[in-house]
């Protein structure tokens, strides 16, 4: 296979399994710009080691490999926040790959709960998550102090929490 | 403590705003509860979710769609060469003017050009980013802080080396030069050395003792590339101290990968064709892919502090260049290069690229610039001639035809505007 060919596959599988891996890294790293910067050292490693990648064997495997390897260089090098620490992080990946399938149906039950959010909850999700708001920009276009963002933030994604869990309940009785 | 408490802890960590203590205590959390574990991974997956997948949502109002590229003359632009040139131009050329305070104890070097956002952080972590040119530096780290910046240090004995782009180089002071590259890209231009006190360059993955020489060094934390022009380069492999001698017109790349090879190989001959291979390569900015499928890299925002009059915002997509099997890429007078993105708004994009002599060292800095209008997320692509692009600098060949492209970006200033690079390419036909 040439560069050309290898290139385009690589980024077909890069671009079809990116947010699973970005999920992954951000249950570790948080902070999403944080987040960004180690995918970004991820989509790397996989790509000079593309070589080696085995096409019979799932390409998400074989990548959750590399982001636990780049989370642990984050950690360790990472200064700005305050970061778990690399035994909690990698107790955090190896369950999380346990629970895959599980956070994935949670995943699924999460739209129809952000859909019953009544409208200032939707609208201050959406400028948190969706327009990347700064939490003191929210605080001014709502008329609220940056603290009381924070937590209306924490009690919304309770509820939300709480929603996914009910409908589990459903789906599962 | 209560689920309640884990609850609230939990997402304030998620939110960024644990504390040392705090995010120990949650860590400790975690470790010893699988209870607690099982909740955090179903809230930072949430968090994830919202972050990810609902962020990618198109937005629901959408403009018509037209074809790309109307694009206009930056040039009448006044604001953005102004901005540029602050950007472009924090060029100190008066002569020396040795400031009084702060003088090392120690000096090492001599910083003899400045270009571009440039600090110096002494080793008692004092920043200084005015009248850097002339300065006495002693143990300290210079700092190249954006695509277009660079800096020129010359030790007593005439051994130059150059910073170019995003580059932390540190010196250690001592009987003999020995100097950290953190991260970015260094040329070096080593007189002869006494035997036995070879230049010592040592970077996350490799050290290299340099006699006397011209070399180029590229590192980031996982490799270093190292290009030698003249003279003999030796390169340790930290990993596992396996070792090889880089002749003239040779390269070498060290790894973090002890499996990998170290050997030198000679250079191949230059080519005039390339295109980026994203993510490979990526300098500077995000690679993400959008909601419609298509690859590329978002432009990372970068805070100049030090630039001139006031602290200058960037956005940034930079990439690396090399032809095929690593060969040098040479800019002929019939090339073109073909930049592909998107845009979230009208945009001044700046496109820019450094440049290395054949077989040398560091030759300058060009740009061409562009007002790109066009629907917001629709596609753009900009074809710029070689002769379209200026030196920023008047000490720079006129032309960059003819010269080796080490690295390409484009940018926009002030404010996100949602530039994403999905492509650069250079192409070599008229």
């Amino acid at each position: 296979m040439n560069l050309g060919d290898a290139h385009e596959r690589f980024t077909r599988l890069l671009i079809q399994h990116e947010p699973a891996i970005l999920r992954h890294v951000m249950v570790a790293v948080p902070n999403r710009a944080d987040a960004r910067d180690v995918l970004q050292e991820c989509s790397v490693a996989l790509w000079r080691n593309f070589a080696e990648y085995d096409p019979e064997r799932p390409f998400l495997n074989w990548a959750l490999g590399f982001v636990r390897v780049e989370v642990r260089r984050f950690l360790r090098t990472a200064q700005r926040r305050a970061q778990l620490t690399e035994r909690a992080a990698e107790l955090l990946l190896e369950t999380a790959s346990r629970y895959e399938r599980q956070l994935d149906a949670r995943e699924h039950l999460l739209r129809p709960c952000l859909d019953s959010l009544p409208p200032d909850h939707r609208d201050l999700i959406d400028g948190y998550y969706r327009e990347s708001e700064a939490v003191a920009t929210l605080a001014t276009r709502t008329g609220r102090t940056v603290e009381a963002v924070y937590k209306l933030l924490q009690r919304i994604r309770h509820a939300l929490h709480q929603c996914v869990e009910s409908r589990l309940q459903g789906t599962q009785s | 403590m209560t689920h309640a408490d884990w609850d609230a802890l939990i997402q304030k960590h998620l939110d960024g705003r644990t504390d040392a203590s705090e995010a120990a205590a949650l860590s400790t959390l975690l470790e010893s509860d699988a209870e607690a574990l099982l909740l955090y991974l179903q809230l930072a997956r949430l968090h994830a979710t919202l972050a990810t997948d609902f962020a990618e949502e198109p937005r629901p109002a959408i403009e018509p769609k037209r074809r790309p590229d109307r694009t206009g003359d930056w040039t009448r632009d006044r604001r953005v060469w102004i901005a540029l040139s602050v950007l472009a131009c924090v060029l100190v050329v008066s002569a020396v003017v040795v400031m009084a305070r702060s003088r090392p104890a120690a000096p090492v070097a001599r910083l003899t050009a400045v270009s571009g956002p440039v600090q110096w952080v002494g080793d008692g972590g004092q920043v200084e980013s005015d009248s850097l040119v002339g300065r006495e530096v002693g143990a300290g780290s210079l700092e190249s802080m954006s695509v277009d910046s660079w800096a020129v240090l010359e030790y007593p004995d005439g051994t130059t080396v150059t910073l170019t782009g995003r580059t932390t180089l540190a010196l250690v002071s001592g009987t003999r030069k020995e100097m950290r590259l953190g991260h970015g890209c260094i040329s070096v231009n080593a007189v002869r050395q006494p035997a036995g006190q070879p230049v010592l360059i040592r970077t996350p993955t490799a050290l290299l003792e340099v006699l006397g020489t011209q070399l180029n060094v590229g590192s980031d934390s996982s490799s270093t590339q190292v290009s030698v022009n003249e003279g003999l380069v030796r390169v340790t492999r930290l990993v596992d101290g396996t070792a090889t001698e880089v002749p003239a017109d040779h390269q070498a790349t060290a790894t973090v990968d002890r499996f990998a090879e170290l050997r030198a190989v000679r250079r191949s001959q230059p080519v005039s064709v390339w295109r980026t291979l994203f993510p490979a390569g990526v300098n500077y900015g995000y690679w993400r892919v959008s909601a419609d499928g298509h690859g590329g890299v978002q432009a990372k925002p970068l805070l100049l502090t030090c630039a001139k009059p006031n602290p200058l915002l960037i956005y940034v997509a930079s990439s690396a260049v090399s032809g095929k099997d690593a060969s040098p890429l040479v800019l002929g007078r019939d090339g073109r290069f073909v930049v592909r993105g998107r845009l979230g708004s009208t945009a001044d994009v700046v496109f820019g690229m450094t440049l290395n002599h054949p077989k040398g060292g560091f030759a300058g800095k060009y740009l061409a610039h562009r007002t790109v209008t066009v629907p917001a997320n629709e596609p753009f692509e900009w074809t710029v001639g070689a002769v379209e692009l200026v030196p920023t600098e008047p000490a720079f060949p006129r032309s960059p035809v003819g010269l080796e492209i080490v690295e390409c970006w484009c940018l926009t200033l002030h404010k996100d505007h949602g530039l994403v690079v999905e492509s650069m390419e250079l192409k070599a036909e008229r």
